[in-house]
């Protein structure tokens, strides 16, 4: 069953440039217990649409245009801020990029843990105080009880990303979303954070949403990937199929443009050509097509729907090539003198 | 290594605090890097990689005396730096040159990327007038940017090009040695792989080395030759690429190279042996030990 279903969601910016079409009609649900990793770079609409979804989207200058996002039968978007607000924290988890400005540099961590308690559950007293302990050793905080006590600046990097995981995890979300929770953090603390992440997936059955730009995250933790350009899902399904056999050239292009595995095998990294879209003024068909060196005519004039494609349930691409014909149809051509 | 070094460092130290504070209590003397040497090749990339706070940065810094050393030695084509002085290091600074992480803070906002690119050549007394004018569109068309763009101001460049402006500026004056501190870590994944590419290209044409300073181990594993691995100020191992993937000696390298997300789901994860940076501080007075041919590692716990 899903547990979060978006709707036809558009977004957009007003800014002096003109309008900035930030996601464009986006659909696509996330079953309850899936761990969905979000893949995209800037302008692909990947942060924007989840604000949007928490009511957390300055407006203006953003706008929502249309949309609906529906979890566990409550639609996010038609509830008042003060209904927003009781599920933000309690049964929907955030974790974001930089805890530094997510946390406040004048409250202990102690205080700002029991906020979240005290706003979505029951406990005080003893109860409360074992729970945070409880959170702080959970995302493994040496000296849990000291620490209560300490300000923000007091902890190393790694340590306030596991602070605001412990905050986003304090009262059991059925859905936790990260945003580049761990972009920030040195690869050993990443791997720490991973670890821990997939723990509480086990102990609790939580949702995730973990938004990323690295394709290796994606690989160790994720069960469906969602790869988004210019303000839509250019690829979409379980990690096996779309890491093995992509059908989006944006796909394709990601994870040819990353180095081998192993000895230095190749020369030179594939690489995408040209940079992100303007999406002021988005291409008026395919937004990768402009980028693409197996772009048809019909991909500059037209937005190809997301389709099912491969042997996968699940797997869908938008475009109007098929590329594993082209790749082949390519190989060929280089091997014929 | 094959080639004579563009650049030798000896011992180099360099630490922060220390005096007193206008209330007259004692500041702490930290110590961010501390007796780091190695050498790199005309024409070769040592990557230099290490959790954040490690010392990469003033490592990088340290060396082209963008902050003057405590102690240490730091050899360009044999002439010793350290003992120059502001006047002395002026012609060196002309090999020697720093890319940044964040492209844009590095721009001037204000200036015509043209003239910023151009702004060395003109310091430096090498260029001027029309020829300069040539020098700089040979310099846009060299690392992939329409010359027509030099009238432009940074705000109209993506976060690529305006990397590829710093580069620019970089190789104006033809260096034979660039320290780029991250220089991938803020662009989008799709151009990440571009400037590695011209990271290569320069390489090649130019006979550049490289201090690649980041933390995307897969991305240094491709691009540098050699590897040094910083841990709390010290260089705790250093070795060519493959040899230090292949047979990381220090605890410490092991679980930095265990945390590397693979991008392929049908790998299994390898056991991330713990490692607690705090209990394994490398000591101040352990000496590099050399455990393979050229593959150094710090004496304190060697497996």
């Amino acid at each position: 069953m899903a547990l979060l279903e978006i709707k036809n969601l558009t977004v957009e910016f007003d800014t002096p440039g003109g309008v900035v079409h930030a996601v464009n009609d986006l659909n696509y649900s996330v079953e309850a217990g899936e761990t969905l990793g979000v893949v995209g770079e800037s302008g692909s609409g990947k942060s924007v649409h989840i604000l949007a979804l928490l009511g957390l989207l300055p407006c203006p200058p953003g706008r929502i245009v249309s949309g609906e996002a529906w979890f566990d039968g409550r639609n996010l978007m038609a509830l008042s801020d003060r209904d927003l607000r009781s599920i933000r924290g309690g049964e929907i988890g955030m974790v974001f990029q930089d805890p530094m400005s997510s946390l406040n540099p004048v409250l202990t961590v102690g205080r700002q843990l029991k906020e979240v308690l005290t706003r979505h559950t029951n406990l005080t007293g003893r109860a409360l105080k074992a729970r945070m302990v409880e959170l702080l050793d959970i995302v493994g905080i040496p000296h849990p009880e000291a620490r209560l006590s300490q300000y923000p600046h007091e902890f190393s990097g790694g340590m306030r990303q596991r602070v605001m995981i412990a905050i986003g995890m304090a009262c059991n979300p059925r859905l936790l979303i990260a945003d580049e929770a761990t972009t920030a953090l040195d690869v050993t603390v990443q791997a720490q954070i991973l670890d821990l992440v997939r723990q509480l997936k086990h102990d609790f059955g939580t949702t995730v949403i973990w938004i990323t730009h690295d394709m290796g995250v994606v690989a160790e933790l994720a069960d469906t990937i969602q790869v988004m350009y210019g303000g839509r899902i250019m690829e979409r399904g379980p990690v096996r199929p779309v890491f093995h056999d992509p059908r989006s050239a944006y796909t394709w292009g990601l994870l040819n443009s990353l180095p081998d595995e192993g000895a230095r095998t190749q020369r030179r990294l594939y690489q995408i050509p040209g940079s992100p879209p303007d999406m002021s003024n988005p291409p008026p068909g395919d937004p990768f097509a402009p980028r693409n060196p197996f772009a048809t005519e019909r991909c500059h004039r037209e937005v190809p729907p997301l389709r099912d494609v491969g042997n996968m349930p699940g797997h869908k691409v938008a475009a109007w090539y098929d590329l594993p014909a082209l790749l082949a149809a390519q190989s060929e051509k280089e091997q014929t003198p | 290594m094959t080639q004579p070094p563009v650049i030798e460092v000896n011992g180099l130290m360099r630490s922060y605090g220390g005096g007193r504070t206008l209330l007259g209590r004692e500041k702490p003397v930290i110590h961010a890097i501390n007796d780091v040497s190695f050498q790199i090749a005309e024409g070769e990339t040592l990557g230099l990689v290490g959790e954040s706070g490690s010392g990469k940065s003033t490592t990088g810094r340290a060396v082209l005396h963008l902050e003057r050393p405590d102690a240490g030695s730091v050899r360009f084509r044999g002439t010793e730096l350290s003992t120059l002085g502001q006047q002395g290091l002026k012609p060196y600074r002309k090999h020697m040159q720093m890319i940044f992480q964040d492209p844009y803070s590095a721009l001037n906002p204000r200036m015509k990327v043209g003239r910023f690119v151009g702004e060395p050549l003109v310091v430096h007394g090498v260029d001027s007038g029309s020829s300069l004018q040539d020098r700089v569109a040979e310099l846009f068309k060299l690392v992939g940017l329409d010359p027509s763009f030099m009238s432009r101001y940074p705000h109209e460049f993506s976060g690529g090009q305006r990397q590829r402006i710093n580069i620019a500026r970089a190789i104006a004056l033809q260096p034979g040695f660039i320290v780029a501190d991250e220089p991938i870590t803020a662009l989008d994944v799709s151009i990440q792989a571009q400037i590695v590419n011209l990271f290569q290209d320069l390489q090649d044409q130019l006979g550049l080395a490289y201090l690649f300073i980041a933390h995307d181990l897969s991305m240094v594993r491709y691009l540098c030759q050699w590897v040094a691995v910083m841990l709390r100020g010290r260089i705790v191992e250093m070795a060519p690429t493959e040899q230090i993937f292949a047979d990381p000696r220090h605890p410490y390298t092991r679980s930095l190279l265990a945390a590397i997300p693979v991008p392929d789901p049908d790998r299994v994860r390898p056991d991330r042996p713990p490692f607690d940076v705090a209990a394994n501080v490398p000591p101040r007075e352990a000496p590099l030990i050399e455990v393979a041919p050229d593959h150094f590692v710090l004496d304190h716990q060697v497996q």
